[in-house]
C-alpha cells in the first residue's frame, strides 16, 4: 500500500494510490497511513478519488487513522465516487468526517 | 488469481448467469468480485446495480475468508448467479464453520453518536449487507453453507 504526501496550504494533502481499500489492503493502508500522517500541519486531508472500492475493513482503516492522530489534529476526505460515497452515505459514516468533492475544494475551505 | 477461476457458464445460459470457483481467502476476494462485475456487465445490469453487488458480496466474501474458513487449508468457495426474472441473485456456498447461532447476523447500524475515540473500526459489514440486498436466505446442507442473496432491480 502506497500513499502520496504532501504539504500544502498548511495542510498534509495524502493520496491513495490504490483503487481499493479492502479487507486485504486494510492494516498496510492503517500503517501507512500512521507514517504519512505524522508530524504534518494539524489538518489533514486524504484524497479518495483514485479508490473504486472501499469495503467495511478499509472504512474501518480510515476511521482508525482519524483515531490515531492527535488531539488538535484532524482528517478531512475528498474525491468520493461511486460506491465508495454510497458506503460512507449507508453507514452514516458521511456525518463523521468534512467531506469535500476534490482537493481543490478541500484545500480551499476555510471553516477551519 | 484469475487463473485458480473456473468459470463454467457464460450468458445465455438459463438461469444461471455465472458460476466460479475460488480459494476462501482474502486474497482471492479482489478477482473473484473483478470477475462477477464482468459477468454482470456481459448480462446488461447497470453499473448501480454491479456496485451494489461488489459491496455486498465483497463483504460475505470477507467473512467466509475471516470467519467460516480461517485456518481451513484448501477450501473453496463456489460462486453462482444469475436473474431470475428482474431479480439478480448470488449464492455463495462453502465449506466452513457455520454462523454462530445458525442464523445470520441482525447488522444492526454502528453507533456514531460517540466521541471520536470511541468510534467502532468495525461492524459496518452485514449493516452494509441487509442495506444493499432485497432479500437474504440461508441454509447449512451437507456441511456447507449456502447464502443466497437478491438485489431487486
Amino acid at each position: 500500500m502506497t500513499l502520496a504526501s504532501r504539504d500544502a496550504d498548511g495542510v498534509r494533502l495524502i493520496t491513495v494510490t490504490e483503487t481499493r481499500i479492502d479487507a486485504a489492503l486494510a492494516i498496510r493502508f492503517k500503517d501507512a497511513m500512521r507514517q504519512a500522517m505524522a508530524g504534518g500541519p494539524d489538518r489533514v486531508v486524504l484524497d479518495l478519488s483514485g479508490v473504486s472500492f472501499i469495503d467495511s475493513s478499509g472504512l474501518g482503516a480510515v476511521v482508525a487513522a482519524m483515531k490515531a492522530l492527535e488531539p488538535g489534529r484532524r482528517l478531512d476526505l475528498c474525491g468520493l465516487g461511486g460506491t465508495v460515497e454510497k458506503v460512507f452515505r449507508l453507514t452514516r459514516l458521511d456525518t463523521v468526517f468534512r467531506i469535500y468533492p476534490n482537493v481543490e475544494a478541500a484545500l480551499s475551505a476555510t471553516d477551519g | 488469481m484469475l487463473g485458480s477461476l473456473v468459470c463454467r457458464a457464460g450468458r445465455g445460459t438459463g438461469r444461471v448467469g455465472f458460476c466460479l470457483s475460488f480459494p476462501a481467502t482474502l486474497g482471492a476476494v479482489a478477482d473473484a468480485l473483478a470477475h462477477v462485475d464482468s459477468r454482470l456487465g456481459d448480462m446488461c445490469v447497470g453499473p448501480d446495480l454491479r456496485g451494489d453487488v461488489a459491496i455486498a458480496l465483497g463483504e460475505v466474501l470477507n467473512n467466509v475468508a475471516e470467519h467460516a474458513c480461517a485456518g481451513l487449508a484448501g477450501a473453496r468457495v463456489t460462486l453462482r448467479g444469475g436473474l431470475s426474472g428482474q431479480e439478480l441473485w448470488v449464492e455463495i456456498c462453502d465449506p466452513g464453520r457455520p454462523f454462530p447461532g445458525g442464523g445470520l447476523p441482525a447488522g444492526q447500524a454502528v453507533d456514531l453518536s460517540l466521541p471520536v475515540d470511541a468510534l467502532p473500526e468495525g461492524g459496518f459489514g452485514w449493516f452494509l449487507i441487509r442495506s444493499l440486498t432485497s432479500g437474504l436466505e440461508y441454509r447449512r446442507q451437507n456441511g456447507l453453507n449456502r447464502l443466497t442473496l437478491r438485489f431487486a432491480p
